[in-house]
This record gives structure tokens, C-alpha cells and sequence, in this order.
């Protein structure tokens, strides 16, 4: 076995013999499952949501005009009965609603809610919903149309998106597209995240007990920090795979049993509209998902190469952990910046802002996470990936030229520049 | 100096950094099988130099030859180095690491094993092999850093200050172990500060200062080298000052010098000791009894009636006295002669020779620009 090769199998097998690394490889399917279960549960046995609205409509028009519709309850009441006030404030989930006497339907106004909490945002969208229909309404009559004949006039459009490529056109999702994007840019952002600052204290940990100097006499700077590098990501890797299976498992189990049924858990992952999910679903049978997950495999890795190269050259170049910070912040902005950008990304996958983040390879990685599932011409992704690995090849070139500097340096935490200068020097 | 091919020779070297000059042109020669002393003052150049030839960092110029060959990146797996700076991993059993550290210097795992356990058992540390070092003492981290410094039977040994932070039961032990690697064939570098681990242990040394060897050679040589001719004499009768070619030396060390007398130098030892010391020759040098900063060596009688069979040396018999002097002139025999002119019955006649205390400090300062 080469050199690299015993440093890589210590890191991990030290790693995942760790007490920590096993209590946080089977507490994380918990917390994850917990994460899509508890929701479920809520919005199955919760029913907290209830609520009833006294209206006292003195105008006269808008009888009629409040449905009780899921949890919330309208009862409508002539007169304003005595004591109401207390009531309310004895009396929970209750709301008043006054409509004064007189309503001009140009200038509305006199629609008075009362309730011992502010309502929330879907309690007071209804309520005003229900007025401004009603007084559209009123208005149309005024003009002697009917509404019924209005309502007719509204249209829901369902477009379906295509895509048109070589082989002819196909479906295309954008929710799926979307929520797969995401999903992959996070997931990208945590494992460079918690694994990159495993090799910053992995590496200062080597500094700080001073076995640096014994190891490198043993073994090559580069190989040391080349094996330490994979040796982590194989510790990542086994935690995620450990983690996606658990966590699926343990949803499935929680499906099963507990929650009876998958449409309860199923709307809550896609928020709260299952229409919105099953579109989602059906979005995931348009996505060419082998392919997809080549390709995030790809980026995967190659990322987190790229950003782990230049955690043990900052790991390197410090004594003590507490040091690390201010090295770390220049490093990490490229990583928030793309988290950032991949917000605008959604919105438009084409344009140029994505087109020159997904090459950029400090950025990639989260950014074609996010296009990938829309569609990335072939051209630019064989850009993106050869730059890709232009770009981990130096980052690991430089963070190499810095680590054998900084692994025999003690005393002065340097600077950012001294780092970058450390890259000239001869050892 | 032994003519033989050196084990490992620096050659010329130089490491330049940004703004000074580590190593200035340094040569050595280190002979198979015996130890060798890497002195001098810190910041001298010696971890530079110890850094260079375990391949740790590269020369600037020059070139390092192991038995006549350039030194290769293989040739680590044939050094063991034990670093000033001790450490180990904190939370790693003691027994993974001396495995994965004997696996890095190319061992395979099951020689590994059974080297880890052959060393462990010998150091007395085999019960704690599934400890963490950092529920070690002190003492026992320095035997497992010992361990695992040698468990690749390195035959050239690079041991930088060996004997700090080991209690004198633990110091012994070690020494034992460095002296049988030594027996073993070995071939051993040590960069220390203590002039005792010079005296008892090295046959070569040399002395960086400022970035240049300043001083190389057999330790026994360097010795003579640096005699200044002073004796000391054992004798009855009253010594007259002045005399022709003599001077009284001045005590160095003495004289508030900044380097402290060692515990092995304070002793005083009875002169019968020295008496009862069959001496071979003048190449001796009596270090089994260290009795000063000066190391006594016995001279040759040049006359049979000067040295008297020795007698006990006690408060009351003050008749013996003990004088020392330096010959600015002249032979030892005029010495001897005016001793005898002076009607002055010598006991004995010891040359003595500066230690590596003296030395070294003589040298530092003489090469100060």
C-alpha cells in the first residue's frame, strides 16, 4: 500500500471507530426522519388549528359571503350580543368580526377583527378574500353583469413545459427540477462544510501534538495531506450512505405504522399543496436520474477535493484550532456566495450569471447542482467538469506547496498573504 | 577520526532562508556504528540539519551520501528519528500507532506487530498498549516515542536531545537500549546540549555555531586538542612561586560563568580513588570519576621515584597537598625537575583536560565575528 494509502485507512478508521461518529451516524437518521415525521403527525393529530369567527355583518351585505371551509368555522349573529368582549377573553380560537352599517363599495372600509391572538396569515387572507369577492361582486351587479358570467370568464391554464434537445422534445419539471437542484446544492454545501473543517482540525490536531514531525519524516507532505483528504471523504461518504439508508428506512417504518399511510408524510415533504407534490413525483419520472446522479457524484467529489485541499493548507499553516477562523472566512465566501447565486439560478438556469458561476470551480459544484436537473447544454458541462478538475488538480497544487511550509512552522499565525507568498518558497 | 568510508556523509551544505543562512557549507562524516554528538548553541542550524538529513526539507546546495550513495527518499525507511518536540497522536491507542508510525517506515503489518510487541515488552510498557496517550506520564510517553523511533530497526538513529524529560531510572534504561543499538551496529546522531550525554556516549562530534561546523572530530582527540597544559600534582612539601615557565591556571567555571556546573561535575571525589586507578596509558581519560570541570588524565611517570605509591587522602594528613599549574613553557620533565630541585615529593602527576563544558563555551566565544 502506498504511503497515502496507510494515512488514508488511519483517518478513517480512527474516525469511525470514534464514540462521536458512531453516535452521530445513527442519531442523524432520527433527527432526519423526526424532521418528516413530526410535521405529519402535527398535521394529522394536531387539529389545533380550529377556530370560529362571530361575524355581525350590520351592513346587511355580505350575507352569505363567509364559507366555513376546513378549520375555520364562520357563524354569523345579529345583534352584537352583551359581553362579547369577555368572552373573548376567556374563549380560545374565537374571532369577532364587525362589519359597520354603512359600506361604501368604492371607498370599503369599517371591517373590524377582533381576537385574543393576531390572526394568522390564512385566517385574515379569507376573511378579506371573502369581502373583496362579495363587494367585486356587488360592484358587477351595480353594472347589471353577472358574476356567474365573470367567473366563467377565468381560465386555468395547466402549461406544459418542454424541453428541446437532439433526440426530439421531452417533459420537463420545474418543481422536480427545483427541489432536486436544491436538494443536491445542499447537500453539497453540508458535506464540503463538515467534512473540509474535519480536515482543518484533523490537520491542526497533527500540528498541535507535534507528531507532524515524526510523520513527515515518514512520509511526504503531499501524501500525508492527499491521504488525510481521502481518508475523510471516505468517512463522509460511508456516514451519508449510512444516513440515506437509515433515514429512508425509518421513514418508511414511521409510513407505515404510525402515520398509516403515505399521502399525510407525502404532502408535508412538498409543503403543504399534494397536488404540488404529486406534480413533483411525476416531475421526477421526466429527470434522467442515473444521469443526474453521475453527474452529482461528480461534482461531489471533485468539490469537496477542491475545498479540502485548501482546509489542510489553512489546517497547516496554524498551531491551534482557535486560529483557524479568520483563514477559513476567505475561503468559505466562494461557498456562501454560491448558495446565494443558486437562489437566482432557479429563476433563470440560462442566463449568463449561471452560465459563468457553473464554470467558475470554486462555485460550481453547488451551481450545477442546482442546473443539472434543468438541463445544461452537453458543451457546458464537459467545460464545467474539465474545469472542474483543472481547478481541484491546483487548489491541490497550491494547498500542497503551502501544507509543506505551514506542517513545519510554529509560532506566528501568518497572514493570508504570507500564505499565498509560502507557495514561492523553497523546502 | 577513522579513515573507513563514512555511513553518512553531509557534504557542503547549504540552506539558505528568506534572511539568513541556516547552514553554511556544513560537512560531517558519521562512521558506522558509533555515536555521534551534533553540538552547538540553539539556533545554531542543528534541527535545520537534522531536518535535511531525514529528508524532511532539502539542502539549497551540497549533497548527502549514505555508504557512498546520494541519499533517496527509500533510505527514510532506514532512519528513526526522535524529534525534540515529542508528540503523538492524543486520543490513538499507543499500540496503533507505533503500528501505523512502524508501517510508515515501511514495515510490513505483521512485522510491525511483532516489533511493536518485542519493544513494548522490553520497555515495560506492554500492559498499556491499549491506552491512549493522554492517559500516559510523562516518563511513559518518552519510552513509546522512544519505541516507536527504533521499532523499524533503523540503522542510523537521529536522537534529538534523548535524555530530556526522563526521570534518572528511565534515563538509565534508555541509555542501556541506545548502547545495545549501538552493539547492534547501529549508527547514531544525537543533537543534545548536555555536555555528560557528550562525555559518556559519543565517539565523534561536532559543533555547529552560527550555521558553520566550528569544531569536528573524535571526542578523545578534541580533548588533547584542547589541553592548555595544566596538571595537576599531588605532592608533600610546600610548592614556591614563581617559577620559570609555570603559571597558576585560572579555574574556569568558577568565575560566575554563565553555563551551571552539572550535578556530575559538583562532585568531589576522594583522591584515594584516583590513586587506586591502574592507568594504561595517556590516552585515558578517568571519566568514571569526574571529579571537576576538568578531567584528570594520568601521566606517564617519568621518573620512578616521583610518584609514591598513593595514600589516603584525609583532613588530618594534610601533609598531601594538591597544586595545579600550566606550563607556558618548557617540558613537563623541567617541571619534574624543578619539583625535585625544590626538594618536593610528588604523589602523582595528572594532566588535566578540558571537558566539553569548556570546550564548548571556548569555542562559541573564540568564533563570536
Amino acid at each position: 500500500m502506498s504511503k497515502a494509502g496507510w494515512v488514508a485507512q488511519r483517518e478513517f478508521m480512527v474516525r469511525v471507530r470514534s464514540r462521536q461518529f458512531i453516535i452521530m451516524t445513527l442519531l442523524g437518521p432520527f433527527l432526519f426522519s423526526l424532521m418528516f415525521v413530526i410535521p405529519a403527525l402535527l398535521a394529522r393529530y394536531g387539529g389545533s388549528d380550529k377556530q370560529t369567527i362571530w361575524v355581525h355583518d350590520a351592513s346587511g351585505l355580505f350575507a352569505g359571503a363567509f364559507q366555513t371551509e376546513g378549520e375555520v368555522v364562520f357563524r354569523e349573529f345579529d345583534r352584537q350580543p352583551d359581553g362579547w368582549r369577555d368572552s373573548l377573553k376567556s374563549g380560545k380560537d374565537l374571532g369577532f368580526l364587525l362589519i359597520d352599517p354603512a359600506i361604501d363599495l368604492n371607498k370599503p372600509t369599517g371591517f373590524r377583527y377582533y381576537s385574543d391572538q393576531p390572526p394568522g396569515v390564512a385566517t385574515s387572507d379569507r376573511i378579506t378574500r371573502a369581502i373583496s369577492d362579495r363587494i367585486q361582486a356587488l360592484k358587477l351587479k351595480q353594472r347589471g353583469l353577472d358574476p356567474g358570467f365573470v367567473d366563467s370568464l377565468r381560465t386555468n391554464i395547466d402549461l406544459q413545459t418542454l424541453r428541446l434537445t437532439g433526440e426530439g422534445e421531452e417533459n420537463s419539471s420545474t418543481g422536480a427540477a427545483t427541489v432536486v437542484g436544491f436538494m443536491a446544492a445542499f447537500i453539497m454545501y453540508l458535506f464540503i462544510f463538515l467534512y473540509g473543517s474535519m480536515v482543518v482540525r484533523g490537520v491542526v490536531e497533527e500540528k498541535a501534538s507535534r507528531v507532524m514531525e515524526v510523520l513527515v519524516a515518514s512520509v511526504r507532505p503531499f501524501d500525508l495531506m492527499l491521504g488525510k483528504i481521502l481518508g475523510i471523504a471516505a468517512v463522509g461518504l460511508a456516514q451519508f450512505v449510512v444516513w440515506i439508508a437509515l433515514t429512508s428506512g425509518l421513514v418508511a417504518l414511521a409510513q407505515a405504522t404510525i402515520l398509516g399511510g403515505t399521502e399525510a408524510t407525502s404532502a408535508q415533504m412538498a409543503g403543504s399543496s399534494p397536488d404540488g407534490f404529486e406534480g413533483i413525483m411525476l416531475g421526477l419520472g421526466t429527470l434522467n436520474l442515473p444521469f443526474l446522479l453521475s453527474m452529482f457524484l461528480f461534482y461531489f467529489i471533485s468539490g469537496y477535493l477542491l475545498y479540502a485541499a485548501l482546509f489542510a493548507a489553512i489546517g497547516s499553516a496554524v498551531d491551534n484550532e482557535s486560529d483557524t477562523q479568520q483563514l477559513m472566512f476567505p475561503v468559505t465566501i466562494p461557498i456562501i456566495l454560491a448558495i446565494i447565486v443558486a437562489q437566482m439560478v432557479v429563476q433563470n438556469p440560462g442566463s449568463p450569471l449561471s452560465f459563468w458561476f457553473s464554470m467558475i470551480p470554486l462555485t460550481a459544484p453547488i451551481l450545477m447542482a442546482v442546473r443539472l436537473p434543468f438541463g445544461v447544454p452537453a458543451w457546458e458541462l464537459a467545460l464545467s467538469m474539465s474545469l472542474m478538475v483543472v481547478g481541484f488538480l491546483a487548489t491541490t497544487w497550491i494547498a500542497a506547496r503551502i501544507y509543506r511550509v505551514g506542517v513545519l512552522m510554529y509560532g506566528k499565525k501568518p497572514t493570508f498573504k504570507e500564505l499565498l507568498k509560502w507557495i514561492t518558497y523553497k523546502v | 577520526m577513522s579513515t573507513a568510508a563514512p555511513f553518512l556523509e553531509v557534504r557542503s551544505v547549504v540552506k539558505r532562508y528568506h534572511n539568513h543562512t541556516a547552514l553554511d557549507e556544513v560537512s560531517l562524516n558519521l562512521q558506522s556504528g558509533r555515536i555521534f554528538g551534533l553540538l552547538g548553541p540553539n539556533g545554531a542550524g542543528k534541527t535545520t540539519l537534522i531536518r535535511i538529513i531525514n529528508q524532511i526539507i532539502g539542502p539549497d546546495e551540497g549533497q548527502l551520501l549514505l555508504e557512498g550513495r546520494p541519499l533517496s527518499y527509500a533510505d527514510t525507511h532506514r532512519m528513526g528519528y526522535l524529534p525534540e518536540e515529542r508528540g503523538l497522536y492524543k486520543k490513538m491507542k499507543i499500540g496503533d500507532q507505533a503500528l501505523y508510525l512502524a508501517q510508515l517506515r515501511g514495515l510490513s503489518a505483521r512485522d510491525a506487530r511483532q516489533q511493536v510487541r518485542h519493544w513494548f515488552t522490553r520497555l515495560d510498557i506492554q500492559g498499556w498498549v491499549d491506552k491512549k496517550v493522554e492517559e500516559l506520564s510523562k516518563g511513559m510517553q518518552q519510552k513509546v516515542q522512544f519505541a516507536c523511533t527504533v521499532l523499524h530497526r533503523p540503522d542510523l538513529i537521529i536522537l534529538d536531545e534523548p535524555f530530556s524529560g526522563f526521570d534518572p531510572v528511565n534515563a538509565e534504561v534508555l541509555k542501556q537500549e541506545i548502547l545495545n543499538l549501538q552493539r547492534d551496529g547501529a549508527t547514531l546522531l544525537f543533537s543534545t546540549h548536555r555536555m555528560e550525554t557528550v562525555e559518556e556516549m559519543c565517539q565523534d562530534i561536532a559543533l555547529i555555531h552560527k550555521s558553520k561546523v566550528v569544531l569536528s572530530g573524535e571526542t578523545g582527540e578534541i580533548r588533547r586538542r584542547f589541553s592548555d597544559r595544566t596538571y595537576l600534582l599531588r605532592h608533600e612539601g610546600e610548592f614556591q612561586w614563581p617559577v620559570q615557565g609555570v603559571e597558576r591556571p585560572s579555574i574556569p567555571n568558577s568565575d560566575s560563568e554563565k553555563v551551571p556546573l552539572s550535578e556530575y561535575h559538583s562532585e568531589k571525589v576522594p583522591l584515594s580513588e584516583y590513586h587506586s586507578e591502574k592507568v594504561p596509558s595517556s590516552e585515558y581519560h578517568s571519566e568514571k570519576v569526574p571529579s571537576s570541570e576538568y578531567h584528570s588524565e594520568k601521566v606517564p611517570s617519568s621518573g620512578s621515584d616521583v610518584v609514591k605509591a598513593p595514600s589516603a587522602h584525609s583532613n588530618e594528613e594534610s601533609a598531601v597537598r594538591e597544586t595545579r599549574v600550566r606550563l607556558t613553557q618548557g617540558s613537563l620533565n623541567d617541571l619534574l625537575a624543578h619539583c625535585i630541585a625544590q626538594k618536593i615529593e610528588l604523589h602523582s602527576v595528572e594532566e588535566i583536560r578540558p571537558g566539553f563544558h569548556e570546550i564548548f563555551i571556548k569555542t562559541v566565544k573564540e568564533s563570536q565575528p
